[in-house]
């Protein structure tokens, strides 16, 4: 492209296009600066104590509510456990409001953002992401569970 | 019949490598006989590919559960429609589609280019083949689609319900003949290098094949927003997660690709830029496969880690390399015909465009790279909120749509100062007229830029309509066409122009839509019992009374809604819950009410048993016109590319002092 460059002089093209990719580079730069959030997971926040906004990876432990849909509206929000992916004994309980995403359940891969306060992790509302895997065998597999013959229970509150 | 799959695959991976190599021994002295050979085993790939799937579609419709991705993607109470989509719910079925498509479009090419381009041919039809190679070598050797398992289970696992819907049904098909179209330019691309024929021959060549790449693309992504919005039930549309920018990174390219190659047509300028643009659009949409189908960076539409990730790596950097030494070592034949005579011409303004649209494919490419790349620098996982993409896209989204309105009016090589005056007056007329309800919307100042899109979408509309004005004016007096004829003679005479047009009108429409929707959206939670009614945003809701039911596919609950404004009573929302068996997987059943200045949208969050409904309600104003703009758009795209008459028929006519209305 710089071979296109004749205009009355070549330096001048050159300075407009620096300026051109400067204030860009200077748009990314500052944009970028005002949304960063650490990755953690479980194992990591034990660790904190100060009040930064991370972003909690892990799955949701066994025993969240049927009804989480519904508690994440209440005043009282919802409360579950994220259990680190690899080192299943570590936990953090979260408090959440918002949106839950339909494929939210026992086991499932999630991501929410928020920051530790008294040992409960505060999830800002409306953050919280399922990682929905198209596959459902290996989770099945994983739990060792066949395919359901009779009808399941409807569960509570739907 | 999973052996006859296998064996399909196998032999088309063979005919591939024996195109690949017939077609390079071609370019050999006397060996010209062996590219027709060669354009046979294209059409031996396409034969065995196309048996691949058939027989795919075979073990799905018949519930032949001894193949795992049947028995993963597919169930007994399916419907027929899902078990033929169900091919592309697995990894190995989506790569046998694309496998499909880049055979479809390999043996196209064939077909059109019999007489035409023979000194490329050879290596058109190795690129594409090679990239078949890789394809059906991944198919065969690393994830086939026929693996088998045993003991046989009694029924499959089904498909998840949130990909049962029209759009996901076509959604990755389009994006896929998007993605595989933009193979092709990238085929012609490297023919010219290699063969030194670096003339502007495989520019026109690919023209309308990149075109129709960028409309599939463009299709599919719309459709895959219109999906999310009507399916995951958060209200919104786009949220720069990992998969979507991966569709989005080659569309921004591939539109820099298509208005600089104006450029280059025209002046002969841009030539070494658009070879790198055509490179970096095919491996950002390989680049986009990896994405998706690696597990590097966690996504809502992860498709489950795999081990593919490392062989797309390798592809990718191979064809970034190969393509890139290539570029290199042919610099000194690309030089520019011309030079830049002015910041204010036709072709400075195509380069700004560019420079806009590849910095926000870069500032995307970065967002979505972050947590990779400080993890491997600093050891730690730095992911980059929907923030950073938003305060990147307005600005530069805006300054495009600023250029969509300027650069039609604004003369090749140089503009003079009165020529301007006179074409900008109109335009800035209105752009002025526009800021009176724009600042009225943007009352509290904090959605300015909400009103800037507004200004800017008049002045764009009021330069396009302006171009046609003029270009009909200038027929009906010195043509001595009639009115509508006129019109109708800008569209036969110069498809490509103003079709373009078109699409730059269903872009205002979206761009406005985005705006508004960003800048003035509002929410709010209602928990109602039967008879009660609650209020967001000035709208009233009343809960009608819940109903629940059941089938051996799903269960099921909904709540009928009672829509109001100020007393005046509108719509019945019917929003509800499915809770699949198969799977025990919930999916919100969303409901809409449309209308041309917002969406009202309620989510049915649960239903307890004595009748108190949790719903989630969007006011989203003027989300309608995104998908009218997909629409504008597609019509534009394909006035654009329709085949134009004969020239010499065309001739005959304007000899005639035919009418010179459409006829197609």
């Amino acid at each position: 492209m710089l071979a296109s460059a004749g205009v009355k002089s070549r330096s001048r093209f050159a300075i407009a296009l620096t300026l051109a990719v400067g204030l860009g580079a200077w748009l990314i730069w500052t944009s970028i600066g005002g949304s960063l959030e650490t990755y953690t997971n479980p194992s990591g926040l034990v660790k904190t104590t100060d009040a930064t906004t991370y972003r909690l990876n892990g799955t949701v432990a066994p025993g969240s509510p049927a009804d989480a849909a519904e508690r994440a509206q209440t005043a009282e929000g919802l409360r579950f456990t994220v259990r680190d992916k690899d080192r299943p004994s570590v936990t953090v309980p979260v408090a959440y409001r918002g949106s839950v995403p339909d494929a939210f359940k026992d086991g499932r891969e999630i991501v929410v953002t928020g920051h530790m306060e008294n040992g409960v992790f505060q999830a800002e509302r409306g953050t919280l992401i399922t990682l929905c895997p198209s596959k459902f065998m290996e989770e099945q597999a994983a739990k060792g569970k066949t395919m359901p013959d009779g009808m399941p229970k409807e569960p509570a509150g739907t | 019949m999973t052996l006859v799959g296998r064996a399909a695959l196998l032999l088309a991976f063979a005919s591939a490598l024996y195109a690949v190599g017939a077609a390079l021994w071609s370019r050999r002295k006397g060996r010209r006989e062996l590219l027709v050979s060669a354009e046979r085993g294209v059409w031996a790939v396409f034969a065995t590919t196309t048996t691949a799937v058939v027989v795919m579609w075979i073990l799905l419709l018949s519930n032949r559960f001894d193949v795992a991705d049947v028995a993963g993607y597919s169930n007994r109470t399916l419907g027929w429609r899902y078990k033929i989509t169900a091919l592309w719910g697995s990894q190995a079925g989506s790569l046998l589609l694309w496998m499909w498509f880049l055979s479809i479009a390999a043996v196209l090419v064939v077909i059109t280019n019999r007489t035409r381009n023979r000194a490329l041919m050879p290596v058109v039809v190795a690129v594409l083949m090679g990239i078949a190679v890789f394809f059906t070598s991944v198919l065969s050797f690393f994830t086939s689609p026929f693996e088998t398992v045993s003991p046989v289970p009694a029924d499959g696992r089904g498909l998840n319900p949130l990909l049962q819907n029209v759009y996901m049904e076509s959604h990755p098909p389009l994006l896929y003949v998007g993605y595989v179209g933009l193979s092709i330019p990238f085929a012609f691309a490297i023919a010219a290098l290699v063969t030194r024929r670096l003339d502007s021959t495989w520019i026109t060549s690919i023209r309308r094949w990149t075109t129709l790449s960028w409309m599939f693309l463009t299709v599919g992504i719309i459709l895959g927003s219109r999906w999310a919005y009507e399916e995951l039930g958060w209200g919104g549309y786009w949220a720069w997660d990992p998969v979507e920018n991966a569709a989005l990174m080659p569309w921004l390219m591939a539109t820099a690709f298509l208005h600089s190659v104006m450029v280059q047509e025209r002046r002969g300028m841009l030539r070494i830029w658009n070879m790198v643009l055509v490179i970096l659009t095919f491996t950002l949409a390989l680049f986009g496969t990896f994405l998706t189908r690696s597990g590097i960076l966690s996504s809502v539409h992860a498709f489950g880690e795999s081990t593919l990730g490392p062989y797309f790596l390798a592809l990718i950097i191979v064809v970034l390399a190969g393509s890139f030494a290539l570029l290199i070592s042919r610099l000194s034949l690309l030089r520019s015909e011309n030079s830049l005579e002015s910041y204010v011409s036709r072709e400075a303004i195509f380069l700004y465009n560019n420079l806009l649209l590849v910095g926000l494919a870069f500032a995307v490419f970065w967002g979505t790279m972050f947590p990779v790349l400080s993890e491997a620098v600093q050891g730690q996982k730095i992911t980059v909120g929907q923030g950073f993409f938003n305060q990147v896209a307005a600005p530069i989204g805006l300054a495009l749509l600023f250029f969509t309105g300027v650069g039609p009016l604004i003369p090749w090589r140089k503009a003079s100062p009165r020529e301007l005056r006179r074409r900008f007056l109109w335009p800035l007329v209105v752009a002025v007229i526009a800021v009176i309800p724009a600042v009225y919307f943007a009352q509290d100042g904090a959605h300015w830029w909400a009103a800037l899109a507004i200004v800017l979408a008049a002045f764009t509309v009021a330069c396009i309509v302006g171009e046609y004005w003029r270009g009909a004016t200038v027929r009906h007096q010195l043509g001595g066409v009639s009115w509508p004829g006129a019109v109708g003679q800008l569209f036969t005479r110069n498809r490509r122009r103003f079709g373009g047009y078109i699409v730059h009108l269903g872009v205002v429409s979206i761009i406005v839509a985005i705006a508004c929707q960003g800048a003035f959206s509002s929410q709010g939670d209602l928990a109602l019992r039967t008879g009660q009614t609650g209020e967001v945003a000035g709208y009233q809701f009343t809960n009608e009374g819940g109903t629940r039911t059941r089938d051996d596919h799903k269960m099921s609950v909904g709540v009928a809604l009672g829509v109001s404004e100020g007393g005046n009573r509108f719509a019945t929302l019917n929003p509800g819950v499915d809770v699949f068996t198969a799977q025990m997987q919930r999916s919100s059943e969303v409901a809409v009410d449309t209308s041309p200045f917002r969406d009202v949208y309620v989510v049915l969050v649960g239903l307890t048993p004595d009748g108190l409904a949790r719903i989630s309600v969007f006011i989203n104003p003027m989300m309608m016109w995104i998908w009218v703009g997909g629409l504008v758009m597609v019509l534009g795209l394909i006035v654009a590319v329709w085949p134009s008459r004969r020239p010499r028929e065309a001739a005959a006519r304007a000899a005639l002092g035919a009418d010179g209305r459409v006829r197609e």
